[in-house]
C-alpha cells in the first residue's frame, strides 16, 4: 500500500468502527424498554405525520440555536484550518503585515475563539438549556 | 512597523472588557448575586481605563502657544500607531477614554437595574457595548468597524429583554432587533458597494482610490450609492432623520437605564463612524454629502423638537429630543464636509464631538436620575408624575433641573457652550469661501438651528415646572438605588463644571480632531504588500 492512502485508510476503518461499535455495543448491553415515544420515528416527540398548522414546542428552537452556534464555529474552523497550512494563508499574511516568522499567532487567536465558545457553552449548560423540561 | 505584540498591547483594554464581561455573565449564571459582580465590573473599567493609560493620552490639553488658531496638520505623525486594522489616534484614543468614562457611569447607574438572576448579563451587556464603541472608534477597516458597531447592537437587544418583564418592555425588544437588523443590513450592502467601487476594505485605500480622478468608478454611481445607504444604516445608530421612528416607542417600553444606554452608546459610536467614514475617507470630490447632512441635520432638528412638544410619556420626551439632538450635531459634521482641510472645518468637527460629549453626560443623568425615582414595580411614566419632587426629593430635582437647563442651552451651562460651538461654525461656513463652498445654506441652518433650539426650551423649561412649580398629587417612593442618585448628581456638577469652565474639553476635543487633516496616504503601506501581489499564487489556476 502507498504510504499516502495509510491514513485515508485508517480514517475510513475509524470511520466505520466508531458507529457500528456504538450501534452494536448499544444492542448487546443497552436497556430495551420499547415505551409508546420510543417507538415514535422520532425519539423528539414530534409525530412526523400532522397538520401542517401545529404548534412547535419553543424548546426545540433553543437547541436549534444551540446547534447553530457550534454549526458557525465549524464553518469558521474550516477555513481557517486551509489558509493556516497555505503557504500563502493567514500566516503569509501576518508575516508580510508585521514582520513576524512565526506560527504562533494563528493557532492563538482560532484558540481564543474556541475558548468563547466553550464559555458559552458552560454559560447555557449552567442556564438549563440543554436540560429538556 | 508595528508587531502582534505592539497590536495586542494597543487592544488591551477591548480585551479586558471583553474577558471581564465573559467573565461576569458566565459567574452570574454559577454565583447569582449583585454586590460582587457589581464590584467586579468597576474594577473591570478600572482596569481598562489603567490599561489605556499606559498607552499615552492624546488628549491632555496642548499648552496654550498658538492662542485660537487651530494648527492644521500640526501633530506630528509619529504619535499615531497603526496596528493592522486598527488605528489608534488622536480621535480614537478621545472616544475611547470617553468609552470608559460612560462605562464607569453606566455600571455605577445600573447597581439595581433588572432581575438578580440576570444582572450579570446586565452588566456584562454593558461592558460589552462599550468595548463595541472602542472598536468602531479606532477601526480603519470596514469589517473592523462593522464588528465594533454589531458589538454596540447586539448585547442592545439582550439588555432591551433584561428590562421589566411587560407587553410593552417585549414589544420594544422585538422593535429594535428587527429594525436594527434591518439598518445593519443596509449599512452592510452600502460597504459592499463601497468594496465594490474601490476595491478595498480598508479606508485609507477606499478614500485613495476614489481620489483618482482617473478612476472609472471613483465618484460615480456605485461609490455614491454605498456612501448613501452607510448614510442610512448610520442614521438609525444616530437616531437622525430617516431612521428615527423607533425611538420614542422603544424609550416608552424599556427602563430608564436602558433607555440612557440607547440615547448615548449608539450615538457615540454611530458619530465616530460617521467621522471615520465620511470625513478621513474621500472628501474634495463630493459636495452632495454636505448638501445631504445640511437637509438632514435641519429635518432631524424640526422632526424631533415639534414631535416632543406634545408628549406626556417622560421617555418619549426625551426620545425625541435626543432626535433633536442627532440633528444638532449633523451640523458639525455638514460644516466639516462642506470645509474640508480649512480650520472652519476642523471647527465643525470639533464642535460636534465636544456637543456630543456634552449631550451623552447630560442626557445620562437625566436618565439616572428618572432610574433612581422609579418606584420597585414601575418606572416613571408621565411627566405629571415627577409634580411635587422639588420639594420631596431636592437635590435629584435639583440635577435633573440642571440638566434640562444644560440640554436647552441656557448660558451658564455646558450645553450652551455646545450649541454655541456648533452655530459658530455654521456661522463660519456660511461667510468663509475658502474651499469655494460658500452656501447662504448654512445661514438657513443657523436660523433653523436657532429657533429649534427656542422650541426646545418650552418643553425643556415644562419638565422644569413640573419638578418644582406643581405639587405632587401621588406620593412616590424612589427605589433605583443609590448608584443612579449619584450618576444624576454627578452628571449635573460635571454639566455645570463644563459650564464654567469649558476650556479644558474644547481644547480636547479640538485636539482630537487634529488627526483629521493629516495627510492618510502614508498609512497605506501597513496593509499594502499583502493584497497586492499574492492574490494570484492563493487561487490555483489550471
Amino acid at each position: 500500500m502507498d504510504s499516502a492512502g495509510l491514513p485515508i485508510f485508517l480514517f475510513a476503518l475509524i470511520a466505520l468502527a466508531v458507529p457500528v461499535g456504538m450501534i452494536g455495543l448499544g444492542a448487546l448491553i443497552g436497556p430495551h424498554r420499547a415505551t409508546a415515544v420510543k417507538r415514535m420515528p422520532y425519539e423528539s416527540g414530534m409525530d412526523p405525520i400532522h397538520d401542517a398548522r401545529r404548534r412547535f414546542d419553543v424548546r426545540f428552537h433553543l437547541m436549534a440555536i444551540a446547534f447553530l452556534v457550534f454549526d458557525v464555529e465549524l464553518l469558521f474552523l474550516y477555513p481557517w484550518a486551509v489558509a493556516s497550512r497555505h503557504p500563502e494563508g493567514i500566516d503569509r499574511i501576518l508575516q508580510v503585515s508585521q514582520g513576524l516568522g512565526e506560527r504562533g499567532w494563528v493557532l492563538g487567536g482560532v484558540l481564543v475563539f474556541l475558548a468563547l465558545v466553550a464559555a458559552g457553552l458552560v454559560y447555557e449548560w449552567r442556564r438549563g438549556v440543554l436540560r429538556w423540561r | 512597523m508595528p508587531t502582534s505584540l505592539d497590536m495586542l498591547f494597543r487592544m488591551t483594554p477591548e480585551i479586558l472588557l471583553i474577558v471581564g464581561a465573559v467573565w461576569i455573565i458566565v459567574g452570574n449564571a454559577f454565583a447569582p448575586q449583585r454586590a460582587g459582580w457589581w464590584v467586579m465590573a468597576l474594577a473591570t473599567v478600572a482596569m481598562a481605563g489603567w490599561a489605556l493609560a499606559q498607552q499615552g493620552m492624546p488628549v491632555v490639553p496642548a499648552p496654550s502657544t498658538g492662542g485660537e488658531s487651530v494648527h492644521v496638520g500640526s501633530a506630528d505623525a509619529d504619535s499615531v500607531v497603526v496596528a493592522g486594522l486598527a488605528i489608534h489616534d488622536e480621535l480614537a484614543q478621545a472616544i475611547r477614554w470617553f468609552a470608559i468614562v460612560l462605562a464607569f457611569l453606566l455600571v455605577v447607574m445600573a447597581s439595581r437595574a433588572g432581575a438578580e438572576s440576570l444582572f450579570g448579563e446586565q452588566l456584562g451587556s454593558i461592558l460589552l457595548i462599550l468595548a463595541g464603541i472602542m472598536i468602531a472608534a479606532s477601526a480603519t477597516n470596514l469589517v473592523l468597524l462593522f464588528l465594533g458597531l454589531e458589538l454596540v447592537s447586539i448585547p442592545t437587544y439582550i439588555l432591551l429583554f433584561l428590562g421589566r418583564a411587560n407587553r410593552q418592555s417585549l414589544e420594544a425588544t422585538a422593535k429594535y432587533f428587527l429594525l436594527s437588523i434591518l439598518a445593519s443590513a443596509v449599512m452592510l450592502y452600502g460597504f459592499s458597494f463601497l468594496y465594490g467601487s474601490t476595491g478595498s476594505m480598508d479606508l485609507s485605500r477606499i478614500s485613495a482610490n476614489v481620489r483618482e480622478p482617473a478612476s472609472p468608478l471613483g465618484a460615480g454611481g456605485i461609490w455614491t450609492m454605498g456612501m448613501v445607504l452607510v448614510l442610512l444604516g448610520l442614521s438609525f445608530k444616530l437616531g437622525s432623520f430617516p431612521a428615527h421612528f423607533y425611538a420614542p416607542d422603544v424609550y416608552e417600553g424599556t427602563t430608564s437605564v436602558n433607555a440612557a444606554l440607547l440615547a448615548v452608546a449608539p450615538k457615540v459610536a454611530g458619530i465616530v463612524a460617521l467621522v471615520r467614514l465620511f470625513l478621513m475617507n474621500s472628501m474634495e470630490v463630493h459636495p452632495f454629502l454636505w448638501h445631504m447632512f445640511l437637509l438632514l441635520a435641519l429635518a432631524t432638528m424640526t422632526i424631533g423638537n415639534v414631535c416632543a412638544l406634545w408628549q406626556n410619556n417622560i421617555r418619549r420626551l426625551l426620545a425625541y429630543s435626543s432626535i433633536a439632538h442627532a440633528g444638532y450635531m449633523l451640523i458639525g459634521l455638514a460644516v466639516a464636509l462642506a470645509m474640508w482641510k480649512t480650520s472652519t472645518g476642523l471647527q465643525g468637527a470639533s464642535a460636534t464631538l465636544f456637543y456630543l460629549v456634552v449631550y451623552a453626560i447630560a442626557v445620562l443623568g437625566t436618565f439616572a436620575g428618572l432610574a433612581y425615582l422609579a418606584s420597585a414595580r414601575d418606572e416613571i411614566q408621565d411627566v405629571e408624575q415627577l409634580a411635587g419632587m422639588g420639594r420631596s426629593y431636592p437635590v435629584v430635582a435639583g440635577a435633573l433641573g440642571l440638566l434640562m437647563f444644560s440640554l436647552s442651552g441656557i448660558p451658564p451651562l455646558a450645553g450652551f457652550w455646545g450649541k454655541l460651538g456648533l452655530f459658530a461654525s455654521a456661522v463660519e461656513a456660511a461667510g468663509v469661501s475658502a474651499a469655494g463652498v460658500r452656501s447662504p445654506w448654512f445661514l438657513v441652518l443657523v436660523v433653523g438651528g436657532a429657533l429649534n433650539a427656542a422650541i426646545a426650551a418650552a418643553y425643556y423649561l415644562r419638565i422644569v415646572r413640573t419638578l418644582f412649580f406643581r405639587s405632587g398629587t401621588q406620593q412616590l417612593a424612589p427605589e433605583g438605588g443609590s448608584g443612579a442618585r449619584n450618576v444624576a448628581v454627578f452628571a449635573a456638577l460635571l454639566t455645570l463644571a463644563v459650564g464654567i469652565l469649558p476650556g479644558p474639553l474644547l481644547v480636547a476635543t479640538r485636539n482630537a480632531t487634529c488627526g483629521l487633516n493629516r495627510d492618510r496616504a502614508p498609512l497605506m503601506v501597513t496593509a499594502a504588500p499583502v493584497s497586492s501581489g499574492h492574490q494570484d499564487s492563493i487561487v490555483t489556476r489550471p
